[in-house]
């Protein structure tokens, strides 16, 4: 297993993913070796935050009760710039553009994924919301 | 070769007081029954799980509560594929010899067993732990996302979607133990609770207690004569942020393989089903089946193509839409109106010709496919 690096899913301010040395292909979901081609030389890379929108779905009925208190929120699967795809959340999605450091709408994780919009529209940050 | 050669289902809803294995003895006693054979001639068991009462060995813990004693027993976890990944499975082990006859049973008191909530919850973690779980996506959620896609690259509209809710609950509306029988329309799928966005309350499955089970076996045991002609299945994928895609799925591979496996073309079937989790996906399956070409299965619908007197009857107990969903055995519930409709047995629901049938079950968010064609021969 590569060393411990810390992103969004352990409170940092940051998006992470692995390229392969041996085969260059991307992937999020960390693990100690690539699953493409089996090398273990992974490098650890920082993404840019940007993409677009793959998917999307306003939840309004939540599951669990962090998420209740953000009811509705969006789902979202977005295609990032580096080529991985990763499941976002936003409190509030403006229909302007960038318009929205996401302010007070915390996500529970404590991030908030500023959207310029819906469907195929660009991801273009990820704040961290104090 | 593998016969079914008998089948047991519960009404779905509510069943107050009974446990999930109750439910599983109940369907089980049935499908033996049907089949024409006694509890000590059950040599295999294959079960699935249940959410209420998880158990590291439920297969056994069943066989023993029902009072067998199999030669072969175990349980299988592919989430909605289950079912039809048991039926596989009792297909080559019966025709491989380990057994003579496999009893494959599902039950759960899904509905009444716990709070809504934990139901959902549980089901939730179906997502990754680290990467989806923490952002607070439901099940509603990952069909959500699925049909928002569906409907961007072929101009599906939240009405057509409507239209697979509507026809269910039709279906429904004529089985005695269907859990939802009133009849709605796409003005009613429009107006109910938003749920996960583009779904709404009537477009998701309802959660219901209720049990399935049938008997594969080496040889037919009575009048009926359904066999399994050829199955398959792959898995893609676990988790929705790894789906390679969303609008090309993993239905179309498994039905090839399927036909591969039995020499069957789409053409021949005169009773398909599609046992899918959600409406969403439906039409997504439609063309991936081969039933419909992309966009065109909610016209389909709307001219009653997959009604009962329909070229193809879809799903005529009502699916997990309106018959119910106690989890495995929901799936499991297509089968066996399946083989009802087979055997001549589906009273006013009964098709014209139901000599082969095609299945699919997928698990996961689109994960786990099992496709499936069943024969009835003379």
């Amino acid at each position: 297993m590569s060393a411990k690096f810390a992103d969004w899913t352990s409170g940092e301010a940051a998006i992470r993913y692995q390229s392969c040395a041996a085969c260059g292909r991307v992937q999020y979901f960390r693990r100690g070796f690539c699953a493409a081609c089996g090398a273990t030389e992974l490098a650890e890379q920082r993404a840019s935050g940007e993409g677009t929108v793959y998917a999307t779905s306003l939840v309004c009925r939540s599951a669990t009760p962090e998420t209740r208190t953000h009811v509705p929120y969006n789902i979202l699967l977005v295609d990032t710039a580096e080529g991985f795809r990763m499941m976002a959340m936003a409190t509030t999605i403006s229909p302007s553009p960038i318009a929205s450091r996401c302010g007070s709408s915390h996500s529970p994780d404590g991030w908030c994924h500023i959207l310029k919009g819906g469907m195929s529209r660009k991801v273009v940050a990820s704040q961290r919301v104090a | 070769m593998s016969f079914i050669t008998g089948v047991g289902l519960t009404s779905y809803g509510k069943h107050e007081g009974l446990s999930s294995l109750d439910l599983m003895s109940k369907a089980a006693a049935l499908a033996i029954s049907d089949a024409g054979l006694t509890r000590a001639e059950i040599d295999g068991i294959l079960c699935g799980y249940s959410t209420v009462s998880p158990h590291i060995m439920l297969a056994t813990v069943f066989a023993e509560h029902f009072g067998i004693g199999p030669s072969y027993a175990h349980a299988v976890q592919v989430g909605g594929a289950t079912g039809l990944a048991m039926t596989m499975l009792a297909h080559h082990l019966v025709d491989a010899g380990v057994a003579r006859h496999v009893l494959v049973v599902g039950g759960e008191n899904r509905l009444t067993g716990q709070s809504r909530d934990a139901s959902i919850a549980a089901l939730a973690q179906v997502g990754h732990p680290d990467y989806e779980v923490p952002l607070g996506p439901t099940i509603p959620a990952y069909y959500g996302l699925v049909a928002s896609r569906y409907m961007h690259e072929y101009g599906l509209t939240e009405q057509d979607l409507a239209e697979f809710a509507v026809l269910m609950r039709a279906h429904a509306a004529t089985h005695p133990g269907a859990q939802f029988r009133d009849r709605i329309t796409v003005a009613d799928v429009m107006a109910s609770k938003p749920v996960a966005l583009p779904l709404k309350l009537l477009d998701c499955c309802p959660v219901s207690d209720g049990g399935a089970a049938f008997v594969i076996s080496r040889g037919p045991t009575g009048e009926a004569r359904v066999r399994v002609r050829g199955c398959a299945q792959p898995h893609t994928h676990q988790h929705v942020t790894a789906a390679p895609t969303l609008s090309e799925l993993g239905a179309e591979i498994a039905i090839a393989k399927a036909k591969a496996a039995s020499g069957v073309a789409i053409s021949m079937c005169a009773m398909p089903r599609s046992m899918t989790a959600l409406p969403s996906h439906w039409p997504c399956f439609w063309r991936d089946l081969g039933l419909a070409a992309r966009g065109e299965a909610a016209a389909r619908v709307r001219s009653g193509y997959f009604s009962r007197d329909g070229e193809m009857p879809l799903n005529t107990h009502g699916g997990l839409l309106s018959y119910g969903h106690c989890g495995v055995g929901g799936a499991m519930a297509h089968l066996i109106e399946t083989h009802l409709q087979m055997t001549g047995r589906a009273g006013n629901r009964q098709v014209r010709d139901a000599s082969i049938a095609l299945l699919h079950g997928d698990g996961g968010v689109l994960s786990s496919h099992v496709s499936m064609f069943l024969e009835r021969v003379r």
